[in-house]
């Protein structure tokens, strides 16, 4: 199969080409996800060299096992960039002094591709990726704050119930409420 | 985990804020029930997913993606069979000649006659007949695992690879075709593949007593010795 037939695949008729060790079809799923992907370990670790780090050691295990995707735990973007999350919180969990970036987004930082490379679906991404921001800027700041401790800090709910001084239970609670307002603004179509 | 976990905890465990032995336990838990498993994946994962994408763009550095590639090809080519026998001999120096390049399954005895004899018959030319007197021989080459494969057209003296799934290249790049006989490696073609993965090349060097004959990627044209990390495919004739 030849590139253009490899880009018109869906992502879960990608994995089993990537299974079987086909390096083209590993090269169309780096063009699909590896922005994402380096984007997201950016966010955690919050410098280049060690996102560019995570990012290849997070892929390169992806190449290595492609065959333990399975299609009906999720989407193959949605197991991607959980594998570099965890990849990135295990760059921060390691480096203890574990000072992970949970400032805002310096936004000077980030260099952005010219809007005149964005492939639509690109485009669209981005485009949905502001909009989660704004509803996670949406939500109360307790649950936006502990949202954001957990999954970009890798606090886990009782580090972060010390670090607030407020009770584990209530912390679980928030995470709860969070993730349910932004569930239910996904199925409002906020994001689709 | 007795019972299920609370809403709260899968919550929690969703985005990995749970501490480490809750973090197991709930994971332990997914796998064998599906009432949770579908919480998981039908409410949270999705949401999940989202957050994964709220982050602000940026741009990886093109470094990046050259070395996950490179490792990717590197580990590709090393799974072949084909370069694998390339590979190993490549790091015996003393070895030239086709010896050089030959599978590692031909190379083994111990990986069994059957495994041998496949490849052989897949390397058993036909002859097709022009009238009464054959002219032209049609060696098939045996699809390596990526996909790749093609034939090998010989005529009295001159000879044509016709390929298929070859792999799109970037720009100044190609691939490089090399044959071996008794006397040694030597470059042949190069080409650059077709929209449709095909290509046709002429290797005139494989109408003599050439005994096999090699595809590596290669950044130009004109290089002297095969990138063996970078082999495509190979065939022994």
């Amino acid at each position: 199969m030849n590139l253009s037939e490899l880009q018109r695949l869906a992502d879960e008729d990608l994995m089993p080409r990537i299974a079987a060790k086909d390096p083209l079809a590993f090269e169309v799923f780096y063009d699909r996800h590896g922005g994402a992907a380096f984007s997201l370990a950016y966010r955690i670790v919050g410098n280049r060299q060690a996102a560019e780090d995570v990012t290849q050691e997070a892929l390169i295990s992806i190449w290595r096992s492609g065959a333990r995707f399975d299609r009906a735990r999720g989407s193959v973007r949605a197991w991607t960039l959980g594998i570099v999350r965890n990849r990135a919180i295990d760059l921060l969990r390691r480096d203890s002094g574990r000072a992970p970036k949970l400032a805002l987004d310096s936004e000077e930082l980030l260099e952005k591709r010219p809007a005149d490379e964005l492939t639509e679906v690109e485009a669209l991404r981005r485009e949905t990726a502001r909009e989660v921001r704004g509803a996670l800027s949406d939500l109360p700041d307790e649950q936006s704050r502990v949202i954001r401790l957990a999954f970009f800090g890798g606090f886990s709910h009782s580090e972060i119930a010390q670090m607030l001084n407020e009770p584990l239970g209530t912390i679980k609670g928030r995470m709860r409420l969070g993730m349910d307002k932004i569930r239910a603004s996904l199925a409002e179509g906020v994001y689709e | 985990m007795s019972g299920h976990p609370s809403r709260d905890d899968l919550a929690a465990f969703a985005i990995g804020g749970l501490d480490e032995r809750e973090q197991r336990s709930v994971a332990e838990h997914l796998e064998g029930c599906d009432r949770c498993a579908a919480e998981m994946r039908e409410r949270l994962a999705p949401a999940v997913a989202v957050l994964a994408e709220s982050v602000e763009q940026v741009e990886p550095p093109d470094s990046l993606r050259e070395s996950v590639m490179a490792t990717v090809h590197q580990e590709a080519a090393a799974e072949s069979p084909l370069a694998e026998g390339a590979r190993s001999d490549a790091e015996a120096p003393a070895r030239r000649g086709w010896r050089a390049w030959t599978p590692a399954v031909l190379m083994r005895p111990a990986v069994g006659v059957a495994a041998l004899a496949l490849v052989v018959a897949g390397l058993i030319g036909y002859v097709v007949a022009d009238g009464d007197e054959a002219t032209t021989e049609t060696v098939p080459l045996a699809e390596s695992p990526a996909g790749v494969g093609g034939n090998l057209v010989v005529d009295r003296d001159s000879a044509t690879l016709h390929m298929h799934g070859m792999g799109q290249l970037p720009e100044g790049d190609v691939y490089q075709v090399w044959v071996a006989d008794s006397a040694g490696v030597q470059p042949s073609a190069a080409f650059v593949p077709h929209e449709d993965g095909t290509a046709t090349a002429a290797v005139p060097e494989a109408a003599g007593d050439v005994t096999e004959v090699m595809i590596t990627h290669e950044r130009r044209a004109g290089q002297e010795q095969p990138s063996l990390e970078r082999t495509v495919f190979g065939a022994k004739l």
